[in-house]
């Protein structure tokens, strides 16, 4: 890959954002999706149909330390010199994370007029890129070693991980009782693509040396495993590569034989009236990389003097050749390689927490409520959202308040917090119009003003035919 | 005012705040203009030792030159006399010196397709350190395929050991962007040590070379 794709692809998450924390559509229940955020969500409907690919369609990236406005903005400083800038501020805590979902399709339907039973399947497509920034590689590469002898570059900052599958789900939702409901979604991962270099360790030096003047170290424990990826590098470059690219992914949204499980764990509990506690625990899942695996491991030690050169050479030495034998003894001795052993990666694990007291004036139009809960036009709250990654838990917090301004529309607001942003102010309405419901949220809008200057951003919006109670048992 | 109607104005709001639409004042053209010019320092081809024993285990046939001298030292007059007896070769240098090593290596670095691709400019220290008690001279040369010198080499006379110090001897070969296609072109290495044919040399008195590049690297599209 060119060195400009990498840059561009690590900007790239900042147009098309949201890192998986998806605040606004969280237990926003007037929209059936936030069933795929709890499973126990709080939905009432007789069913509902996501309208195919334009359901559940939902984009954001976020990164902390620069914006794409800091990179590319349209001034008279050389790009270089902005890349050396970021190059000296970022840390290799910063990370730059992206993710993207369409849903192919999605249907839930209650099981019977009383709504004890409720389910929901479907499948989407899902893109999670979780990379820190590679502080000391990216200085090696920008600057060199010279300046930095004696200095080790951590080989640890190399840390990515990327992956692009199709999720086929189930979900079953149960009213325990009146105060209680839980839910559990059964998940069938297919991996299209797969990047992993995590856990990384080891250290490159440059050291002074009395042999040579310097000597090279590597003391290395480092992997990049792929799946899916090397089949797509093999696709000739002749101009119809993105077709290329495009058709081999769609073979692989069922039948990719990287396959995984998973599940996801929810309740919706109702302590007293006007107050309501939900809870899930999403993606605990793993997925076996079996095909199309190629990894690229540096494991061991090697110390790199020179080219020791051995004048009159011994019996059998051809001098001509002297380059050449040298070159394959240090490949022999670096301890590099390239293999196709399978592995497993678990997948980004996602808690989600939430206390909303509900008040206002109580609606009354419909014949039927499932609970009494749902009456009231104003909810307030926090949520807790925290998602596993590969250096620790990301966690962030959600005041939240929404409103039910007329029987059609439904809107929400938020205010999140998290390692991105502390300005982000993210606004979200799901409307009506008979049967067919349109949604649309966006955080951190402020950063939408201006999206190169945002650190964080996130799109979601669908369509959904949606009907509801109409009084009796279907 | 009528459903349908507030329904499609918040729709269009919301649309109209579309991502696309803020984004004016950035140029993502200029990824077209990222050069990474990072400078990498790094040591080159070095001897460890090279003994007088090893110099003259080199001239002769049988290479065993040096185990025929019983004493500690020998001189340079007698030497000679012994490797033309041995039938030695190159025993000749100029100003009458005698030459003990005379050797060319294959040596590709330079002409490695990453390195034709991005090196921009470099800069070559050698560094000779010498306990001969004799004075002499290495050369080195970059040598192309066909074994044409490329530039002048490297060219370091070396003084005879005095206070029982170590000799250090140093050269150094620049090239910038206008000369560094001539480095591009070596394809090996010549050496050449040549020692003065008078006065006494001891037999584990030694040389060594050591070396290092500062290489300055262009990488871009």
């Amino acid at each position: 890959m060119k060195l400009q794709h990498l840059l561009l692809l690590l900007c790239m998450p900042v147009f098309y954002i949201n890192a998986q924390n998806k605040p606004l559509l969280y237990d926003f229940t007037a929209i059936p999706q936030s069933l795929l955020l709890n499973p126990a969500a709080g939905v009432d409907n007789r069913w509902y149909a996501g309208v195919p690919l334009l359901s559940g369609v939902q984009a954001g990236a976020g990164s902390s330390g620069f914006s794409v406005y800091d990179l590319f903005a349209d001034d008279e400083v050389s790009f270089n010199d902005k890349v050396g800038k970021l190059v000296r501020r970022m840390s290799p805590g910063d990370v730059v994370s992206t993710s993207q979902q369409a849903e192919l399709f999605n249907i839930g339907f209650k099981g019977d007029w009383t709504g004890r039973d409720y389910y929901s399947f479907g499948m989407y497509q899902e893109t999670d890129a979780f990379v820190y920034w590679p502080g000391d590689l990216a200085v090696l590469a920008y600057d060199g070693n010279k300046g930095h002898i004696g200095e080790k570059f951590d080989l640890g900052h190399l840390d990515v991980t990327a992956e692009m599958l199709t999720v086929l789900h189930f979900g079953w939702r149960r009213k325990v009782s009146d105060r209680l409901k839980v839910g559990v979604r059964a998940k069938w991962y297919s991996g299209m693509v797969n990047i992993h270099a995590s856990g990384n360790s080891g250290y490159f030096v440059t050291e002074y040396d009395p042999v040579n003047f310097y000597v090279h170290r590597i003391l290395a424990d480092v992997a990049l495993r792929t799946s899916g990826y090397q089949s797509l590098e093999d696709i000739p470059r002749d101009g119809n590569e993105g077709k290329e690219v495009w058709k081999e992914l769609r073979s692989r949204m069922l039948f990719s034989g990287n396959f995984g499980l998973g599940m996801d764990l929810g309740l919706t509990y109702h302590p007293a009236k006007q107050w309501t506690v939900t809870a899930s625990l999403l993606d605990f899942g793993f997925v076996r990389h079996t095909e199309d695996v190629k990894n690229y491991t540096l494991k061991g030690s090697y110390d790199l003097e020179g080219v020791e050169l051995f004048l009159n050479p011994a019996e059998g030495e051809n001098p001509e050749e002297y380059w050449e034998d040298l070159k394959d003894k240090i490949e022999d001795q670096l301890p590099y390689e390239k293999n196709a052993r399978k592995y497993t990666t678990r997948r980004a694990y996602k808690m989600y927490g939430a206390v909303n007291y509900a008040f206002g004036i109580r609606r009354n139009k419909k014949r039927y409520y499932l609970t009494d809960y749902e009456n009231y036009i104003n909810n307030v709250g926090a949520q807790l959202f925290v998602v596993n990654r590969p250096k620790g838990p990301l966690a962030s917090i959600t005041a939240f308040y929404s409103r039910k301004l007329t029987g059609f529309l439904e809107t929400k607001v938020t205010y999140t917090a998290d390692r991105y942003s502390q300005t982000n102010i993210g606004g979200g309405l799901a409307a009506r119009m008979g049967n067919v419901q349109f949604y649309l949220l966006a955080d951190d809008i402020p950063g939408l003003l201006n999206l190169a200057k945002a650190n964080y951003g996130a799109v979601q919006f669908g369509f959904n035919y949606i009907f509801p109670h109409s009084g009796g048992p279907f | 005012m009528p459903a349908r109607k507030i329904y499609r104005i918040l729709v269009m709001v919301f649309l109209c705040s579309a991502p696309g639409a803020c984004m004016k004042d950035v140029d993502f053209d200029q990824v077209n203009d990222l050069t990474l010019t990072p400078e990498v320092e790094t040591g080159l081809v070095y001897v460890d030792t090279l003994t007088t024993c090893d110099m003259l285990d080199g001239l002769a046939t049988e290479k065993t030159l040096c185990s025929l001298i019983p004493d500690e030292t020998i001189g340079m007059a007698e030497l000679h006399t012994l490797l033309e007896l041995l039938g030695g070769e190159n025993l000749n240098g100029p100003a009458g010196r005698i030459n003990v090593v005379d050797e060319e290596v294959g040596f590709n670095l330079f002409s490695e397709p990453y390195v034709i691709d991005h090196l921009e400019e470099a800069s070559l220290v050698f560094e000779v350190g010498s306990t001969l008690d004799v004075g002499g001279r290495l050369i080195l040369m970059m040598r192309d395929e066909n074994g044409n010198d490329l530039g002048e080499g490297v060219d370091i006379e070396l003084k005879p050991l005095s206070a029982g110090e170590e000799y250090i001897g140093r050269d150094t070969l620049e090239y910038s962007s206008e000369t560094i296609e001539q480095l591009k072109k070596t394809n090996r290495m010549y050496i050449r040590i040549d020692l003065d044919g008078s006065g006494e040399i001891d037999k584990n008195a030694y040389l060594r070379l050591k070396s290092m590049g500062v290489f300055g690297l262009n990488i871009k599209k």
